[in-house]
């Protein structure tokens, strides 16, 4: 979590005292995730659960290299795919070898293959950061994927590899058939590497990222290898990716290779982006969210693909602290005391938000039924409306909301500017 | 191998690096401008391909030749203009992720458009026939329409940038942006015109290849990658790095696909016909390997070997 840094000054507390305050924040996550699967019951959204915590420990230690080092790597699915694989092959080879290893281990297996690729990988990729970190990583990736087709006794052919979790036998009291064992390996895991990524936050090597990614020439003056923490933050997050990749072939009980292909690499960089690098857990926020939409989604609207690419075009062009920048923004403001000023106009933007909103869902929709699902009719019900493709009435609807939407917008965001401006000034005097 | 197939694994190369080049040249300039490489190049020249399939049902094939780049353009315009100009203050990242949600956002309109399976974007009749006979195989016109458009275009090219003023404010505008500004050019405008300029490109390589590749949603996801190969392994942001990396890689995967030779048949030469059994599965998948599977991988080798040892590209002036 970012520290304000306006606070700063102001936290006089004893060092035990703030101890015990940071430490709240992970026992009310661990109550939480102990909660969850008891307002869940069933096996479906128990499922789901699983599914969201994989990514969202993909997604963490996806940031551990955009947000804490400033590297954009367009190949982190390898790793997460990697894990998977080797947690794969582990449990296959253990099982014959009749070996009765604690599934929940299996993790650490992915992780520590995960960890050695990760620094070949990092050795590889880390001379530079920028462009061609961005680039070599993309190569290593499409490389990996490439030459996986090469070797079908260990990436499987088309149908991938597949292995049976139970067959390491029972430990710690669960055999791991139900899916509800596997969401207590997943919730522990994800508090494991959430806690150790934040503490590497704030190791010195986690601060030494953090100065790589701001400067990377000056951290070279002071005397360290810019090359050697963005390698190591490299291998860093490779491990954890791995456990989130061992996670998801022991959640599914199959790997196939398009775990490590492109298509896991951009949706890891989409969703921790979305959520927002700048704050601890806004991959954990972009991973919920996009997962759900995925889910969820998916199941209404053929568009899901469109409203996820369109969602992070937004955040990208109009809001790149993201989801959790947004949410951050909204805990300053009730914390400023002038909320009470800004409500009325803060609403109107909402409501113009909104507006735009819904326009831009109708008009996706309507394409869609215009195109790809023709063949189900022109008539629809969007959001309780009814829609109809072949209607101007419903096109123009749509466009009325949204050219309307926009046009309105700029002039309220210019007043809250200037509102702003004027509340600012009037605390200084 | 034969003499015949050196000659057609030479041509269709030669074919296949051009048209690559058409690509990666419109990247590059980009690159020069932006600093930027555009994820989603490949995306213009798939909407490029479908464009010309839409057009051509209509008016035919040349006419759409030339009224598909000019939309294609007009959509890359649109997309500097009212996208990559305000994420610009953002920084590079900023703008790098803009053109990767672009392209995401591209291959679901495609999608929702013109559905999920190929289109059915054939050969123009006019171009349909044989045009000379070597070895006893004819070669399509159509391949040759294709390889003297990517030749006529890098000539064009090439004289625009050196011999006229505009490519001179051009090439000035990229490298001394604020001072041209000074003498009374309109530098957005300038870099508005590449961009659009390089997109028309893509969508001209998009119309001819379309016939040839198939016009699929997938098609930009499965050339964008080696497109970047091309840019990096050529020196990112030159033009002559660009089009020695494009023949290259066209020749590389052309070469690859008609070489019919395996590891087995190596061995099979010194008498190894079987792997040795006890050497496991991951020998005999190795065993089985041949060469023209390994060629979707040796632009990538090629890639990671160039940026480890040559950081700056084939033909870069900086890393």
């Amino acid at each position: 979590m970012s520290v304000n840094a306006a606070e700063t000054p102001q936290q006089t507390s004893t060092p035990q005292k703030s101890g015990l305050i940071s430490g709240l924040p992970w026992v009310a996550i661990a109550v939480a995730l102990a909660l969850l699967p008891m307002i869940f019951t069933s096996n479906s959204m128990i499922s789901t659960l699983n599914y969201l915590g994989t990514m969202a420990i993909f997604a963490l230690s996806y940031n551990v290299l955009l947000g804490q080092t400033g590297l954009l790597s367009l190949g982190h699915g390898t790793f997460f795919g990697l894990g998977g694989f080797i947690a794969t092959h582990a449990v296959l080879h253990m099982a014959d070898a009749g070996w009765n290893f604690p599934l929940p281990l299996v993790p650490l297996i992915g992780a520590a293959g995960a960890l050695v690729l990760g620094f070949f990988g990092g050795w590889l990729a880390s001379g530079r950061g920028g462009m061609p970190f961005a680039m070599i990583t993309l190569g290593l990736a499409e490389l990996v994927y490439a030459a996986a087709a090469l070797f079908p006794s260990i990436y499987g052919s088309e149908e991938g590899i597949s292995m049976d979790r139970m067959d390491l036998g029972a430990s710690f009291g669960m055999d791991y058939g139900p899916t509800l064992d596997i969401y207590v390996i997943v919730a522990v895991w994800f508090l494991i590497c959430a806690a150790l990524l934040y503490f590497f936050s704030k190791t010195p090597l986690g601060l030494l990222a953090n100065s790589v990614r701001d400067n990377a020439e000056r951290v070279e003056f002071i005397g360290f290898s810019s090359k050697r923490v963005r390698m190591l933050a490299y291998a860093i997050a490779a491990a954890i990716a791995g456990v989130a990749g061992s996670l998801a072939a022991l959640n599914f009980e199959i790997m196939t290779v398009n775990e490590l292909g492109a298509a896991t690499s951009t949706l890891v960089l989409l969703m921790t982006y979305i959520g927002g690098t700048k704050h601890f857990f806004g991959p954990v926020l972009g991973a919920i969210v996009i997962g759900l939409m995925k889910i969820w989604l998916s199941d209404i609207s053929s568009a899901w693909m469109m409203y996820f690419g369109l969602l992070f075009i937004f955040v990208v062009m109009v809001q790149p602290a993201g989801l959790a920048g947004i949410l951050m923004s909204g805990v300053t403001l009730m914390r400023s005391g002038t909320f009470k000023m800004q409500a009325p106009l803060l609403a109107l933007i909402g409501l113009t938000g909104l507006a735009t909103l819904v326009g831009i869902i109708v008009l996706t929709e309507l394409a869609y039924r215009a195109g790809l699902d023709a063949g189900l009719g022109p008539q629809m019900t969007v959001l309780w409306l009814p829609l109809n493709a072949t209607s101007v009435l419903s096109w123009g609807f749509g466009f009325v909301l949204v050219a309307g939407g926009v046009l309105t917008m700029r002039p309220l965001l210019d007043r809250l500017d200037t509102l702003r401006h004027s509340l600012g000034k009037g605390e200084m005097a | 191998m034969s003499a015949e197939v050196i000659t057609f694994s030479l041509l269709n190369g030669t074919l296949y690096g051009m048209l690559l080049f058409l690509l990666a040249s419109g990247l590059t300039l980009i690159f020069s401008m932006m600093g930027v490489l555009n994820f989603a190049h490949a995306s213009f020249f798939m909407i490029g391909a479908y464009f010309g399939f839409e057009i051509s049902k209509y008016v035919g094939f040349f006419p759409a030749l030339i009224l598909a780049p000019i939309l294609v353009g007009l959509v890359g315009a649109l997309i500097e203009r009212y996208g990559l100009r305000r994420v610009h203050k953002f920084g590079h990242l900023g703008e790098l992720l803009f053109t990767i949600g672009v392209a995401f956002v591209i291959e679901e309109a495609v999608q929702m458009i013109w559905g999920r399976s190929p289109m059915d974007y054939q050969i123009p009749a006019a171009l349909d026939f044989t045009a000379f006979e070597i070895f006893g195989t004819g070669y399509p016109a159509f391949r040759l329409f294709m390889l003297i458009m990517s030749v006529a275009i890098f000539a064009a090219l090439a004289l625009l940038l050196t011999r006229t003023r505009v490519g001179l404010v051009v090439k000035a505008s990229l490298t001394h942006p604020e001072m041209v500004s000074m003498l009374g050019h309109d530098v957005p405008l300038v870099f508005m015109s590449v961009f659009g300029v390089g997109s028309a490109l893509a969508g001209i390589a998009g119309v001819i290849g379309g016939p040839i590749l198939i016009t699929q949603p997938s098609m930009a996801m499965s050339l964008g990658p080696i497109l970047f190969v091309i840019v990096v392994v050529g020196g990112l942001g030159s033009l002559s790095g660009a089009f020695v990396a494009s023949l290259l890689v066209g020749f590389i995967q052309t070469f690859a696909v008609a070489i019919d030779l395996s590891v087995a048949d190596v061995f099979g030469l010194v008498g190894v016909t079987q792997p040795p059994a006890a050497l496991g599965a991951l020998v005999s998948d190795i065993w089985n390997v041949s060469v023209s599977q390994i060629g979707p991988v040796i632009p990538y080798l090629l890639l990671v070997a160039v940026l480890i040892f040559r950081p700056m590209g084939l033909f870069g002036k900086r890393a």
